[in-house]
């Protein structure tokens, strides 16, 4: 340290001690008093910069929190003979309390669950509150009427707190995991609540779902969920999305900025858990087999496929490139053997199922219902003659391709994601086994875009050795 | 105008905030007290410490709105750690700022993490303005401060919150962040130099601040 340093350092400690002021620095400093100067001045005037209070509403909100926190409200009430009406009034309010915690209990536990690993959330709070209480002090009613607190409520801080006793209190890091999805779940929920009461909503209310939704996406990335825990954060990302969606008109506009932060780690959460749900589970049917799978890389039929076939397009789809299962088929079109063997498709839609026109198909040893060239779809790579290993329909912008095994009924789909195709195994037959997706889980995974695929699935089915044709006219679909 | 012109130059008329500390006997046995779960003892030492402890937060964020939670976030986190406070280790002031920095650590890190940067200032946060009269032209003054220190290197600035804002001495402000007294010493000149080479850029050999 300099001799100088030391000179402003003794000044300086002079100076916030009260002890000196500027002048009598530089009078005791003569030989250092020109380049003591404006230091000590730069330095006065960024002491008094900072020389503020906090807003009075603040503060005396916050020391009110802090003593409910200590506990030293209830206690003073104690201490000091309180009225029968004081009585009566925490009773009450003990009471309504402790329902409320009943009513999330049941709610809990009503609340269906895929998978029963959870651990209960209300035996969390309950041993979150009883930490709490000992180690804080807390009242039991304090801790109980705390859990329903919004953001803005002056038990919010004393909620926030349980709920990191209760993480802390968690005896494994499974538990932990499921602590955490609770408080992200409740995190939407006052979200939902504060919009639903039209309260403005705050930066806080944001950044605290996003500091607590990111390190549950970080977990999942490191690996170790099970799938259970993986829906969980599933939806609840959704759930996130949906609210913040809602909610974007009530943001304050310091929490403006702070939307598309919440929004794209709630899209993580969402990509996470989807990736852990659809490609890490072996044992799940509905798996993606092999994601990001160009199309090309589709399996190949086993027999050699033929140009697409040329085609008589409907009067209602004339922008149809590939042949119509949608209307009745034209005469002229060349793909398909009019035959037993070939394809065989109904003139007219067999079902409608939500505006979408079904035709009855036949091939090989399956039946099954497909969709037209009305809804934009298209029968791929059709032999002229004989039965196609594989039939294949495409969507009128390639962007989806269902696939049929004609021998055994098999089903792929594939569906572009960014540019690639995941693979999907929609129906598969291991030995007597026939597993089919999980409908749930395909509309989670791709919305919309399943339905139609789902509603082919859901038709196939085998027919005997000598099957008897829906119509023996035949089209390309 | 330089950013200080407006400021007055006259030594004399600029005075450095005082910092009213507790005797260390009543702070020590406060504290005791608070450490056996004396909730009277723990609302003094809020008290005490709520004011110095928002100003710190202030000094490091320049954001009152998120001064406020961190505010009570550091005393929540006092709550449940005092009953761990040792007397042979630091004094309870190094010991509170440091869960304030430890707190501000962590809020800097999330912020990071989420791409977010706390410099904004509030006009929600008092000044001591000396007088009504000259309130709003310090107002700007005080604003320029904040933003300059803001502009300091993180170490630079911690040692300016806890020594201009809060008041530590040199030795507490070590023992709070864990550094050798000579090196606070030295972050402390560092960064009142560029302070003032920001502030009062137009300052003749003499230390008078020439009006532009």
């Amino acid at each position: 340290m300099t001799e100088f340093e030391a000179r402003l350092n003794e000044c300086l400690e002079a100076l916030s001690g009260g002890r000196w002021d500027l002048a009598e620095c530089l009078r005791r400093n003569p030989e250092h008093a020109a380049e003591l100067r404006p230091l000590l001045l730069a330095a006065t005037v960024t002491a008094r910069a900072y020389d503020v209070e906090p807003r009075p509403e603040f503060a005396s909100a916050a020391r009110e929190r802090f003593l409910v926190a200590t506990g030293q409200r209830l206690q003073e009430a104690m201490d000091v003979e309180p009225s029968p009406t004081f009585f009566a009034a925490a009773r009450l309010r003990f009471l309504m309390a402790a329902q409320r915690m009943t009513r999330g209990e049941r709610a809990a536990t009503a609340q269906p669950r895929r998978v029963p690993v959870f651990g209960s959330p209300f035996r969390a709070l309950a041993s979150g509150t009883a930490a709490l209480v000992m180690c804080l002090g807390l009242s039991t009613y304090t801790v109980a009427s705390a859990s329903a607190a919004l953001p803005g409520d002056w038990q919010y801080p004393i909620k926030l707190q349980t709920e990191r006793m209760r993480v802390a209190l968690a005896f494994s890091d499974d538990a932990k995991r499921s602590v955490k999805l609770d408080i992200a779940e409740e995190r939407v929920s006052e979200i939902e609540q504060l919009t639903h009461r039209g309260k403005i909503i705050g930066p806080g209310v944001l950044d605290r779902l996003v500091e607590q939704t990111q390190p549950l996406v970080d977990d999942a990335k490191d690996g170790g969920w099970d799938p259970g825990d993986a829906t969980r954060l599933e939806q609840v990302s959704e759930k996130q999305q949906q609210a913040l969606a809602e909610a974007a008109p009530r943001l304050a506009p310091a929490a403006q900025d702070r939307l598309s932060v919440a929004v794209d780690v709630s899209k993580s959460a969402q990509e996470v858990s989807k990736r852990i749900l659809f490609f890490e589970d072996p044992q799940r049917p509905p798996a993606v087999l092999t994601p990001s799978v160009a199309l090309t890389a589709t399996p190949a039929p086993t027999q050699t496929p033929e140009p697409p076939p040329s085609v008589a397009p409907p009067s209602e789809a004339p922008s149809t490139p590939g042949s119509d299962a949608t209307e009745p088929a034209a005469p002229e079109t060349p793909v398909v053997a009019p035959t037993a063997e070939g394809i065989v498709i109904s003139q007219a839609a067999a079902e409608t199922r939500n505006n979408v026109k079904l035709y009855a198909v036949s091939v090989g040893n399956v039946q099954f219902l497909a969709p037209g060239s009305g809804d934009g779809w298209k029968l791929d790579g059709a032999p002229e003659k004989g039965v196609p290993a594989l039939i294949k329909f495409s969507n009128k912008d390639d962007s989806s391709l269902i696939v049929i095994n004609t021998l055994n009924g098999d089903m792929y789909w594939y569906i572009s994601v960014n540019g690639r195709f995941d693979e999907v195994q929609m129906r598969i037959k291991k030995g007597d086994t026939v597993f089919v997706a999980d409908r749930g889980v395909l509309r989670t995974a791709y919305g919309d875009a399943s339905d139609t695929p789902w509603y082919v699935l859901e038709s196939i089915g085998l027919i005997p050795p000598a099957p008897a044709p829906v119509s023996t006219a035949t089209a390309s679909p | 105008m330089t950013p200080m012109a407006s400021f007055r130059n006259e030594v004399s008329g600029v005075e450095f905030p005082s910092f009213q500390a507790v005797s260390p006997d009543l702070e020590r046995t406060t504290v005791d007290r608070a450490r056996t779960g004396d909730q009277q003892a723990l609302a003094d030492i809020y008290d005490w410490y709520m004011p110095r402890v928002y100003r710190y937060v202030v000094a490091r964020l320049g954001n009152a709105a998120e001064a406020e939670d961190l505010t009570e976030e550091v005393f929540l986190k006092m709550l449940g750690a005092i009953g761990g406070f040792r007397w042979r280790e630091v004094p309870f002031s190094s010991w509170l700022f440091r869960i304030a920095h430890n707190c501000i650590a962590t809020h800097y890190r999330r912020s990071a993490q989420r791409g977010g940067a706390t410099s904004e200032l509030s006009e929600d946060m008092v000044d001591h303005a000396p007088d009504v009269a000259t309130a709003v032209e310090e107002r700007i003054t005080m604003d320029e401060v904040r933003r300059a220190s803001q502009m300091l290197p993180d170490a630079q600035r911690e040692v300016i919150a806890l020594r201009f804002a809060v008041g530590l001495s040199i030795a507490d402000t070590a023992k709070a962040l864990g550094k050798r007294e000579g090196n606070i010493k030295a972050l402390q000149h560092k960064a009142v130099a560029k302070l003032q080479k920001m502030l009062i850029p137009n300052t003749d050999g003499t230390g008078t601040i020439r009006e532009t």
